[in-house]
């Protein structure tokens, strides 16, 4: 679909006007010959059906300019044609090619832009076509190209546009930035277009994939640039990111020995957690310390996960691809919009801005029922596909969930130092906050108590996160080798039947998984959760087998029955 | 669910012999014969975990053997009781403090399905017509009703000021035996209960025996026995309440991995249970 824009041919001109035997009708000779040329290539897309037609032709030439822009939905892109033709006719500008609302106010921006940028808006009839026409276009970054596809089409850019370009237009002609470079740069790589024309904010971002990135700060520069009077330097590829500080290191925390264990094997094995117990107690805290101890990022999820926080709009220009493992932790008021995604066009939410990292829920009994419930599908899927009306958008949403309660209304349940006052059944109320289905898919429920004074001052020396992330490495290594040739990368991702497979047991081991089937203390789901979590722990250790001790620590993390 | 007049045969004749016997009575079940001996076990609805332990046991050695367990069908004690009751494969009966479709319509879903499965094995009565709400006044006066309904009454754990209390002034005012279980000084959940025994007016509960040797029942050794092993320690451990594996470990001295494994094989043996917020306790 996508066309290469053409240069005026010098030879041609000369010798086809000759040819031609009569005078030019058009405004000026090059866009004769543009027409003819692209007559002779292309009748249908000049509007004639043969060159003789071309000659006996009353109408002012003119040529058809092609830009390369991208179109995104959601993380889905496809490159996009724009097309713009300048023909004679009253003044009229009208995009086609399934604009939305936002693509079709592009044609006042634009016109402004072009104006305030000391450029001529042509007073004829434009057409631009996003092709292909078939698919809605959303968003602003159609922008730039339209503006470029215009000009050229007008004359006013003689030489070629050869690389992808994106960008929103303010009134002024400056270049505003714009959701989901990433994505779409990706997309233009793939099809071998390794130059990008983008606004500065955004130009780290491609300059990071390696595209050769020109950051431009107007229209005017930008044609400026194109027609060689003044080159932009391309964007620099950012430094790699220093090795990132962590806001709580692991040896920060006194005791807790038991969630500690629990975070380690969240980040090793991707289970997810529950963090229990009274106010104050260090759970926040505890789970700030996960990213320091989550195994390194692999580098193509690198690029997906950087590539969603490029769809949201939140990328770091300092940083545009991602140097670790997300942690995001959404407040309790957060809307379902906001934690599953959505909106027009949707948008990534907190469940796919954590994929590959973690999401973290404080006081995860106060979100409303109806907002935690939306969490099964990615719990479930790893992926969540958000449906509206005319856009389907399906975002990656595979996170380890970390989360936190109190054990009762009061908070002092459990709480050696102080006296619960709640009544059986309201705790029993506030318990069930948290859904059925929703509990069935935490695999970890850790009790957080109160640690005494005289611990907290007895200043042992304290394993840092250095040393569990070191484990946690090896620990991922071991069951990259396992899972290696399927697209699962930790234990929690195994399937039955890879459980099956990979979760062999030692004598004693098996003698208390079947006490404890034949016992009935475990349901058919939770016998799975249990051995993938019994073989994250046996990982640890670097054992080859589940042992009795690690199968029966799993069955205490799992803690229920 | 039927409506019992005094008249009925079927009406139970304990309840002639206090001051205001229900006329009428809703029940909802079957009522236990009448010569089966029948004790109360009320207390608090704020329970510690070790007045819900020995309302366990108490209601798990005298259901065993055939006695009936009377309550209230409250929060806490009463409902620790009656499922225990049900758990021993004995009979119980539950005495409401409202109408018995009052409590199906507002109840808790939890007791609700309690007071299913108590009608199957047992029954549940009410003094009120159906359609009453409990208020202030409701549940004194069903607590005359169970000392009516049972031979003897054990009070396990009350603060000041709580309905078992009542319900051991009617105990003594109708001269039936009543025994009240210790709790550990300064402990507010068992300011009152305790307060009884000082007062000589209830005998201190010891053991399960105790109340059973009134019917001239002999109960299997299982209350109290001596420990020696750590699993036996770690049961003692947990006697007052939930603990975390880090805490349990602490306390006997023993590794965290050691300490796991032991929990592990006493969770699938059934002895502890986990409470839900990542500790474990008694069962």
């Amino acid at each position: 679909m996508t066309r290469k824009p053409r240069k005026l041919g010098p030879n041609g001109t000369e010798g086809e006007k000759k040819e031609q035997g009569g005078p030019a009708l058009g405004r000026d000779t090059e866009a004769v010959a543009a027409t003819r040329e692209l007559a002779s290539e292309h009748p249908v897309a000049a509007g004639l059906t043969s060159p003789a037609e071309l000659i006996s032709a009353p109408e002012p030439a003119h040529r058809v300019a092609h830009v390369q822009a991208c179109a995104l939905w959601g993380l889905e892109t496809a490159l996009v044609a724009v097309e713009a033709d300048v023909s004679t006719g009253l003044p009229h500008f009208s995009i086609v090619g399934l604009p939305d609302t936002a693509v079709s106010e592009a044609r006042e921006r634009v016109r402004s832009a072009i104006r305030n940028s000391g450029f001529e808006f042509p007073l004829r009839r434009i057409v631009v076509n996003l092709a292909p026409a078939e698919r809605r276009k959303e968003g602003t970054g159609f922008d730039l190209a339209i503006a470029l596809a215009i000009l050229s089409a007008s004359g006013q850019i003689a030489s070629s546009i050869d690389g992808l370009c994106l960008g929103e237009l303010s009134l002024d002609g400056v270049l505003r930035p714009i959701r989901g470079v990433m994505p779409r740069v990706l997309r233009a790589r793939e099809n071998g277009i390794e130059r990008a024309y983008l606004p500065v904010e955004n130009a780290p971002e491609a300059a990071a994939l390696g595209t050769d990135a020109v950051p431009l700060p107007t229209l005017r520069a930008t044609v400026e640039h194109l027609e060689g009077r003044v080159r932009l330097a391309p964007a620099p590829t950012p430094p790699p990111a220093p090795h990132p500080e962590w806001d709580v290191d692991l040896s920060d925390i006194v005791g807790q020995e038991n969630p500690k264990r629990a975070l380690e094997i969240a980040a090793a094995g991707g289970h997810n957690l529950l963090l229990i117990g009274p106010p104050g107690t260090g759970k926040t805290m505890l789970a700030r310390a996960l990213p320091s101890i989550l195994p390194p990022l692999e580098p193509d999820e690198v690029l997906l996960a950087s590539a969603i926080h490029s769809v949201a709009g939140l990328t770091d220009p300092d940083r545009p691809l991602l140097t670790a493992r997300p942690f995001r932790a959404p407040h309790h008021t957060a809307s379902r919009l906001a934690l599953v995604g959505g909106g027009v066009p949707p948008r990534p939410g907190e469940v796919s801005l954590a994929h590959t990292g973690a999401l973290f829920l404080d006081e995860v009994g106060e979100f409303p029922p109806s907002v935690l419930e939306t969490l099964r599908e990615p719990l479930e899927e790893g992926a969540i596909t958000i449906s509206r009306a005319g856009s389907a958008a399906t975002y990656p949403a595979r996170f380890t969930l970390v989360a936190a309660q109190n054990p009762c209304p009061c908070g002092r349940l459990g709480d050696a130092e102080a006296e619960c006052t709640c009544l059986p059944d309201q705790v029993a109320r506030y318990r069930a906050r948290i859904s059925g289905p929703l509990l069935d898919r935490i695999d970890m429920r850790v009790a957080v108590p109160r640690v005494p004074y005289r611990e907290l001052r007895d200043g042992r020396a304290r394993e840092s996160s250095e040393e569990v992330a070191g484990r946690v490495r090896r620990a991922r290594e071991r069951m990259r080798s396992r899972l290696a040739g399927t697209r699962r990368r930790c234990n929690a991702e195994m399937t039955k039947r890879e459980v099956e497979r990979h979760c062999d047991l030692d004598a004693a081991g098996e003698r208390m998984i079947s006490a404890a089937v034949s016992a009935r203390r475990i349901s058919a789901r939770g016998y799975h959760r249990l051995l993938r979590m019994a073989r994250t722990i046996a990982d640890l250790a670097d054992a080859g087998e589940i042992g009795a001790d690690h199968l029966a620590l799993a069955l205490l993390l799992r803690g229920e029955m | 669910m039927i409506r019992l007049r005094r008249t009925d045969a079927r009406y139970p004749k304990r309840l002639e012999q206090i001051g205001h016997a229900p006329d009428p009575m809703w029940v909802a079940g079957r009522l236990p014969a009448e010569d089966r001996p029948a004790v109360a076990i009320v207390g608090t609805r704020r329970m510690t975990a070790y007045g819900r332990r020995l309302a366990r046991d108490l209601a798990l050695a005298l259901a065993r053997a055939g006695i009936v367990i009377v309550s209230g069908l409250a929060q806490g004690i009463d409902s620790t009781a009656h499922a225990a009751a049900l758990e021993a494969g004995g009979e119980t009966v539950a005495v409401l403090g409202e109408g018995l479709m009052a409590f199906t319509e507002v109840g808790p879903i939890l007791r609700r399905r309690l007071a299913k499965a108590i009608a199957e094995r047992g029954a549940v009565v009410s003094e009120y017509p159906l359609d009453v709400h409990g208020t202030d006044w409701t549940f004194p006066r069903r607590n005359e009703t169970i000392v009516g309904l049972s031979d003897a009454v054990v009070v396990i754990e009350a603060p000041h000021g709580s309905g078992a209390l009542i319900t051991a002034e009617f105990a003594r005012a109708h001269g039936k035996p009543l025994f009240v279980a210790p709790g550990s000084l300064g402990a507010w959940t068992w300011a009152g209960s305790n307060a009884l025994i000082s007062t000589g007016e209830a005998t201190l509960l010891t053991s399960a025996d105790q109340v059973a040797s009134l019917f001239g029942v002999a109960l299997a050794p299982s209350m109290l026995k001596p420990f020696t092993t750590t699993a036996d320690r770690l049961l003692e451990l947990l006697a007052p309440g939930a603990a975390d594996v880090d805490a349990i470990a602490a306390s006997l001295g023993i590794a965290a991995a050691e300490a796991s494994t032991l929990i592990a094989e006493l969770l699938i043996a059934g002895s502890v249970v986990a409470t839900g917020d990542g500790r474990f306790a008694r069962r």
